[in-house]
């Protein structure tokens, strides 16, 4: 029996494209690791948020797992809230018969000498880790991560190489070219030729 | 669940607004009951109560709002429990209401205030003539049952000798004496039609004294005053779940969801409105509190109630997703 892919998008027009926009499609297993690069105001957030479910595509199939991790560009987090209630508070959200680990999930990028820490307290660059961990919490099959890079340390840029090396997920990363989201993974495609 | 329900909780009675509700509570208590200062009366309390009821509700769709910012209804979406949080969230306003009339009601319960003595509130109605000899009168709100039509009757014109008469409505009647005061206890019928026209004999001549009259309405008494505060719960769990509609269902704004459930939910108190089940009477306050207070009728509670049940479950339902 084959596993169903983690993700497939078959002609689908994204809802800020003209009618005679060339058509995206791509389609991705689990295990897939995968960079997409595309330049500023190529559609790559809409992309994104078309696989998410938040924006509607106008035509097209959006197939992808029912669980997923999403790590947005901007990062919305409760600031008055410390960190270890913030991945609680996650874990009522995740369906109950998947595996939820908190604990595990900040230490994924060694949020946890931080866990009674209040998010706002913490540094842009920190709380673009906790935007990371909690894309892996609820044990997705499909991560998707929109310019992880931003407000990364060499340190954190580490962590997430080696958490998406150790993932058995489908990992896509958005990002622009040249801002080191090259070195996550191995396989990078040009936006253009999801068309 | 209840961990969702407790963050949402304390989001929403962070510590500035629980201190803000007991110097309400306080002030509350003070500008109704006080000797000097207050009128000494349940109205006047819960109208205090409904007051902070409403700002508690407006405080919800502002915490909406920021939950919103802070990306859990994002993240909601994304895993696929909106039910839970939806419950979560109409919990926790529920409770924080609910915390609200409790203190209300151990404040009373704590210092046992004078009210008013008198156990029955006087209230004008004018008459209309319909003919010579009978008498419309109508009235807006609901009242109790067994509330009482007063009224004297002129007998100068009656022919000699008659100093009695009866008064009839419909099928009933009663008898009317010269010089004395006349008491119509209101039947069921005549409460829900909210209008009576009472009928004198053609041939005695009757007529009214003054074109008014008095109803009688007996004063809820301080021991009712655990119920009028539920009454309050109630109608106010409908805002709750109205709020959540908009600001879920409608992708609202959380203030203005919160303003425009408290205006819509205020429609059932407007004169002549039928949209909504009659449960203005749950939330009776100041001088309409002694005429309506405790007159909702339970298929109007009920169907109040359940609208607020079914728009919870609309909300739970999965969000479609936007058209850019």
């Amino acid at each position: 029996m084959t596993t169903p892919p983690a993700l497939i998008l078959e002609n689908v027009r994204l809802a800020w494209q003209d009618a005679d926009a060339p058509l995206l499609s791509i389609k991705a297993q689990a295990g897939d690791k995968l960079l997409v690069l595309g330049s500023n105001g190529c559609g790559k957030t809409t992309l994104v948020e078309t696989i998410c479910g938040y924006l509607q595509a106008v035509s097209g199939t959006v197939g992808r797992s029912s669980r997923i991790g999403y790590v947005a560009q901007q990062p919305k987090l409760p600031t008055s809230i410390s960190v270890e209630d913030y991945f609680e508070q996650l874990v009522s959200l995740c369906a109950d018969d998947v595996v939820n680990d908190p604990q595990q999930c900040m230490k994924l990028f060694d949020l946890t000498p931080h866990a009674k820490r209040k998010i706002g307290g913490l540094s842009r660059g920190w709380q673009q880790r906790i935007n990371l961990a909690q894309a892996w919490l609820g044990d997705p099959q499909l991560i998707i991560l929109d310019e992880p890079q931003t407000a990364l340390d060499p340190d954190g840029m580490t962590s997430l190489r080696n958490v998406i090396a150790d993932s058995n997920a489908c990992v896509l990363i958005f990002s622009p070219p040249q801002t080191g989201c090259e070195t996550l993974v191995d396989t990078h495609i040009n936006y253009s030729e999801l068309c | 669940m209840l961990n969702l329900s407790t963050a949402v909780f304390r989001q929403l009675l962070a510590w500035p607004i629980l201190l803000s509700g007991a110097l309400w509570l306080t002030l509350a208590y003070n500008l109704s009951f006080d000797k000097d200062l207050g009128a000494a009366s349940l109205g006047a309390f819960l109208s205090y109560i409904v007051l902070a009821s409403c700002a508690l509700i407006l405080r919800f769709g502002y915490v909406l709002q920021q939950r919103r910012q802070q990306g859990w209804l994002r993240q909601d979406s994304l895993r696929r429990t909106t039910g839970r949080a939806v419950i979560a969230e109409a919990g926790a306003a529920v409770c924080s209401l609910l915390l609200l009339v409790v203190c209300a009601q151990l404040i009373v319960l704590a210092f046992n205030p004078a009210v008013n003595g008198q156990s029955e509130s006087h209230h004008i109605v004018l008459s209309r003539v319909e003919s010579d000899n009978s008498w419309a009168f109508n009235w807006d709100d609901s009242i109790p049952v067994g509330s009482k039509l007063c009224l004297t009757f002129d007998f100068e014109n009656a022919p000699k000798g008659v100093i009695e008469s009866s008064i009839a409505v419909k099928q009933r009647s009663a008898p009317v004496t010269a010089g004395k005061i006349f008491y119509w206890p209101l039947s069921a019928d005549d409460v829900r039609d909210r209008t009576i026209t009472l009928e004198a004999p053609a041939e005695h001549n009757i007529s009214l004294i003054r074109p008014i009259a008095r109803l009688v309405i007996e004063r809820p008494p301080i021991s009712a005053l655990p119920r009028l505060l539920l009454n309050q719960l109630l109608f106010f769990f409908t805002a709750i779940a109205l709020c959540l509609f908009i600001f879920r269902r409608l992708k609202v704004n959380g203030n203005l969801a919160s303003m425009g459930a408290l205006a819509i939910s205020s429609l059932p108190n407007l004169k002549g409105s039928h949209l909504l089940p009659d449960v203005g009477a749950l939330v009776a306050c100041g001088l309409r509190f002694e005429r309506t207070a405790l007159t909702t009728s339970n298929i109007a509670l009920f169907t109040w109630l359940a609208m607020g049940a079914i728009l919870i479950y609309i909300s739970c339902k999965n969000l479609v997703a936007n058209k850019k």
